[in-house]
């Protein structure tokens, strides 16, 4: 093998590597991953219909009184998001050789894949561009708390609260300001977990709000100018089963078109002689897709 | 046992003194916006404003408006980076009927009475460049409140 440049051509080791994404990213979380083996389709979903007073003083021989119940449906299409990274031959030998560095730039170029895909999800789940629900009013949190999930009650998926690890300091900070907070506040920390980690700020923040849990998301993505203070309130599927979104009604999904089954990732690798480079271009194609936009309820406000 | 219960009560006494220290507080309301477009930020706030602290960038012109859930209480109009600063705000005050409560003083002079503002809900900040603003510009209004 070439010890400055390397194959060129598609790389399924590289796709097949071991890759975790960084940490501090929760949007499968949310918005699990739904394969596909078309790039573009119709999708079916569930949906919430309204409940209804059930009836009473029905005549003998007369039908009951229906309410037709039905799926939605959306498109999908995924488009490309792809990401290049460029090492030079002198730079191959620094990492160690050529093998190490096709790791080291295919993971870049995974990487920023990732940045862009939990960008897409951060923009959905806290409504970017759109004006949120409710401003964060620490004093009466838990009744705009209990708001939020009386509106997203009748969706399926665990009642989460999401928002950038900044963000959620920031609520800490305002509520332990707060006479009434704080001192609730202080009975569960030492009540229960005992120790003053972040984590064990997080459960208790959990157990405070009466969610299921409580996911802090990376503060360069979920902190973003456009949704800086911004927090959501909703149910969100687990993505234990691929074809939930057809008979529960969940929030959204992320649909991923897969070239070759079993197969993720598209990556290849390029020795480009010319410029004296090695490239190295990591491809998925996907779209986030968000189905029942109403699972969730957005705050702003949060300094 | 006697471990957990110790930093149990490092962490009482700790939110306890935050709590009793959180008097005098301030809100940035920072918006970013390009040319003439205007920009909001609004937060939750509640106590007596102290004064509001306004940043022009420097060559920009841009008129601020920092309003309550109640009424409006600073207009800032045309600031540049010449007349922008702090501004420690007082509203005149009425009585039952809503009549202006004004005093005379020994010159004989009728004089409004003033007091500080009361926020108690949401506060907006507008930020109006002036027309002809180019590029991307950040405005900043503090509130500095005593809880």
């Amino acid at each position: 093998m070439d010890p400055f440049y390397t194959i060129t051509g598609p790389r399924p080791d590289l796709a097949a590597m071991e890759f975790n994404p960084p940490e501090g990213y929760i949007g499968q979380l949310l918005m699990p991953w739904m394969d596909v083996s078309d790039k573009s389709g119709t999708i079916y979903y569930n949906t919430v219909t309204a409940d209804e007073t059930a009836q009473t003083g029905r005549s003998a021989g007369t039908a009951p009184t229906g309410t037709q119940i039905s799926t939605s449906n959306t498109t999908y299409t995924c488009a490309e998001i792809i990401d290049r990274g460029k090492i030079t031959p002198d730079e191959a030998k620094q990492m160690g050789g050529i093998e190490k560095a096709d790791m080291v730039g295919a993971k870049f170029a995974k990487r920023n894949v990732c940045n862009y895909v939990e960008g897409a999800i951060r923009d959905v789940v806290l409504d970017s561009g759109v004006a949120a629900s409710a401003s964060f009013d620490p004093p009466k949190v838990l009744t705009q708390i209990q708001d939020a999930l009386d509106s997203v009650r009748l969706y399926e998926g665990k009642t989460t609260l999401v928002a950038a690890t900044k963000t959620l300091r920031g609520m800490w900070q305002a509520l332990l300001a707060e006479s009434g907070p704080s001192k609730a506040l202080a009975r569960i920390v030492n009540g229960t977990t005992q120790n003053l980690n972040f984590k064990a700020w997080l459960e208790a923040m959990s157990m405070y709000f009466g969610v299921d849990q409580v996911l802090a998301g990376d503060d360069t993505i979920w902190n973003a100018t456009a949704v800086s203070g911004r927090f959501a309130i909703g149910k969100f599927d687990a993505g234990t089963d691929p074809m939930s979104h057809k008979w529960r009604p969940i929030y959204g999904k992320v649909w991923r078109y897969l070239p070759e089954s079993g197969t993720e990732w598209y990556v290849e690798s390029v020795a480009d002689r010319l410029t004296k480079n090695n490239m190295y271009d990591a491809t998925i194609w996907a779209n986030v897709v968000e189905l029942n936009a109403a699972a969730k309820y957005v705050f702003d406000g949060v300094a | 046992m006697k471990k957990i219960l110790f930093y149990g009560l490092i962490a009482v006494v700790a939110l306890g003194a935050v709590s009793a220290l959180a008097e005098m507080d301030n809100r940035d309301f920072t918006v970013s916006t390009v040319t003439t477009n205007v920009g909001t930020k609004s937060y939750t706030l509640r106590g007596e404003v102290e004064g509001i602290n306004v940043v022009i960038p420097t060559g920009k012109t841009c008129t601020v408006a920092i309003a309550t859930a109640q009424q409006t209480i600073y207009t800032g109009t045309a600031l540049t980076t010449a007349t922008d600063g702090y501004f420690p705000v007082r509203l005149a005050i009425v009585d039952s009927t809503g009549t202006a409560i004004s005093e005379v003083d020994a010159g004989s002079n009728t004089n409004s009475v003033y007091a500080k503002a009361a926020m108690a809900g949401t506060v907006t900040a507008t930020f109006t460049p002036a027309a002809g603003t180019t590029g991307t510009n950040s405005y900043t209004a503090t509130v500095i409140y005593k809880k």
